[in-house]
């Protein structure tokens, strides 16, 4: 009797039948093991923050790095003081100040533009003039913020405006009141 | 069950067995390689330094950051995966802050951040391994350095900001010569004026040494507690270099107390959590006011938790 038992079962296990039920049987275990394996990378990847998003404290240290650096602010020829918020118009008007003050190491790390406007009697905003840093990768860049584009391939961009005192001489004889705009693009990274 | 069918169950149970701890070994290596991983930790660095070192290029003054890789600290998890503490080779090249792991021969790229090198400045290439460190602009140098406490001119920055009734403070002598000065520094750091707090846990002692004809010396401790008791030490030489313009001793702790009693049962005895420093006092000390000198002690301690 028993050994008729042990055949049925073995049959059972053994023949395609029995193959199946077998394979049933533990389909629901391994494929649980192997949701439970899934979610615990997926989750494992979603809460390990793993990605420093500087752009915008990049674009920030630019611009100050504009507005008190040498490059375009009026320095003392004596004591080569800086003079923050004052901007030698000598060195605006030669386009290539930024380009030889601020030189990154990789020309794709950030890109600049800086415009001077002036307030007419009337309080409208007229624009002077610019100037640029990296302006290659200022067109490249720029283009593809206007296109809307997104993602890693894109950039991001903040504009900031200071009011400034545009001086025309080192002696601060010939000066006028302006805004100067610096807008600065950082490629998203 | 029979025979044949026991066989069964545990070829089953041996194989369920196995494939859960296959499961279980996957996953704790995933999170030991995830938690292990100083990808971020080097790009952290390399961005933080390299904005610092870009401002640093604007070339207004002189400026000295101490900085602390905040990393290094030992935690819960550290313990727990038995986790390697990174360390890291820090290079600051002309135009690019570069981190390695470390050894640097280890790591076959390091992570780089660019900064813009004013043309008036001159990039010291130099590199440090060291948890804490000094990127400075002195006149036209530019430099990364470890932090050398005995010769720093400013003190340790990272914060160590606490409200002092959390906090219990002791003083020691290890000499009668100096069981005075002790004495009116307890008073003013004891238990009337700090860690009033029921919560309030042992903080650190100032032990009081003589140290006869020698130089006035503060030792910092040899143990985990080691940047806290240089923050104090050099803010105690400060504040008595200010009072006094004499400037004091700063050393690591050597061992030399090792066979005084009072400081061994001090050792044996003290949490894990408290630093200490060592002040030994010379002939000109011990003849100053004590109450003066306790004070200059106690504002260090202020100025330390602010």
């Amino acid at each position: 009797m028993k050994r008729t038992h042990i055949k049925r079962t073995q049959m059972k296990r053994f023949n395609k039948k029995g193959q199946i039920e077998y394979l049933l049987q533990n389909a629901f275990r391994i494929g649980f093991t192997i949701i439970a394996l899934l979610a615990f990378f997926i989750m494992i990847n979603f809460y390990i923050n793993n990605k420093i998003d500087t752009r915008y404290v990049q674009a920030e240290v630019l611009a100050n790095r504009i507005i008190q650096s040498d490059a375009l602010m009026l320095q003392d020829p004596g004591t080569f003081r800086i003079y923050t918020g004052i901007v030698d118009m000598e060195k605006f008007n030669d386009k290539t100040s930024l380009d030889t003050s601020i030189k990154y190491e990789f020309n794709r790390h950030a890109t600049a533009k800086v415009k001077i406007s002036k307030k007419d009697v009337y309080g409208n905003i007229q624009y002077f003039d610019d100037i640029y840093l990296n302006k290659n990768n200022w067109d490249n860049l720029k283009t593809l913020i206007n296109s809307g584009a997104t993602g890693k391939g894109s950039a991001s961009m903040i504009i900031k405006d200071f009011p400034v005192t545009c001086a025309y001489d080192k002696e601060l004889n010939v000066f006028d009141y302006c805004i100067m705009t610096v807008e600065v693009i950082v490629p998203n990274s | 069950m029979n025979k044949r069918g026991s066989e069964d169950k545990l070829f089953f149970l041996i194989w369920e067995l196995m494939a859960f701890l296959m499961v279980l070994i996957i996953i704790l290596i995933t999170v030991r390689g995830v938690a292990n991983n100083s990808t971020y930790w080097k790009t952290y660095y390399a961005r933080d330094l390299g904005m610092m070192a870009d401002i640093e290029n604007i070339n207004q003054g002189d400026f000295v950051m101490n900085y602390a890789l905040k990393e290094s600290m030992d935690n819960f998890w550290t313990d727990v995966y038995l986790l390697d503490k990174n360390q890291f080779e820090i290079i600051l090249d002309p135009g690019a802050v570069k981190i390695y792991d470390y050894p640097k021969e280890d790591s076959k790229y390091p992570t780089t951040f660019p900064f813009a090198k004013h043309k008036n400045i001159d990039v010291i290439n130099e590199s440090t391994s060291s948890d804490f460190l000094v990127l400075s602009k002195i006149g036209s140098e530019l430099k990364i350095s470890d932090y050398v406490i005995e010769t720093a001119d400013v003190c340790p920055s990272f914060s160590t900001t606490k409200d002092t009734k959390l906090t219990k403070f002791f003083s020691i002598y290890i000499d009668n010569a100096v069981r005075v000065q002790s004495e009116s520094l307890k008073a003013l750091i004891g238990p009337s004026r700090y860690g009033m707090d029921p919560n309030a846990v042992n903080e650190s002692t100032i032990i009081i040494g003589y140290a006869g004809k020698e130089n006035f010396t503060i030792y910092y401790s040899d143990d985990s507690n080691t940047l806290q008791s240089q923050k104090l030490s050099c803010m105690i030489k400060m504040n008595y270099l200010d009072a006094y313009n004499y400037t004091a001793e700063l050393k690591k702790y050597d061992g030399s107390m090792a066979s005084n009693q009072a400081f061994s049962a001090y050792i044996a005895n003290k949490g894990p959590q408290e630093y200490w420093v060592i002040l030994m006092l010379s002939d000109n000390e011990t003849k100053a006011n004590q109450n003066e000198f306790a004070g200059l002690v106690e504002q260090a301690i202020i100025d330390y938790y602010r």
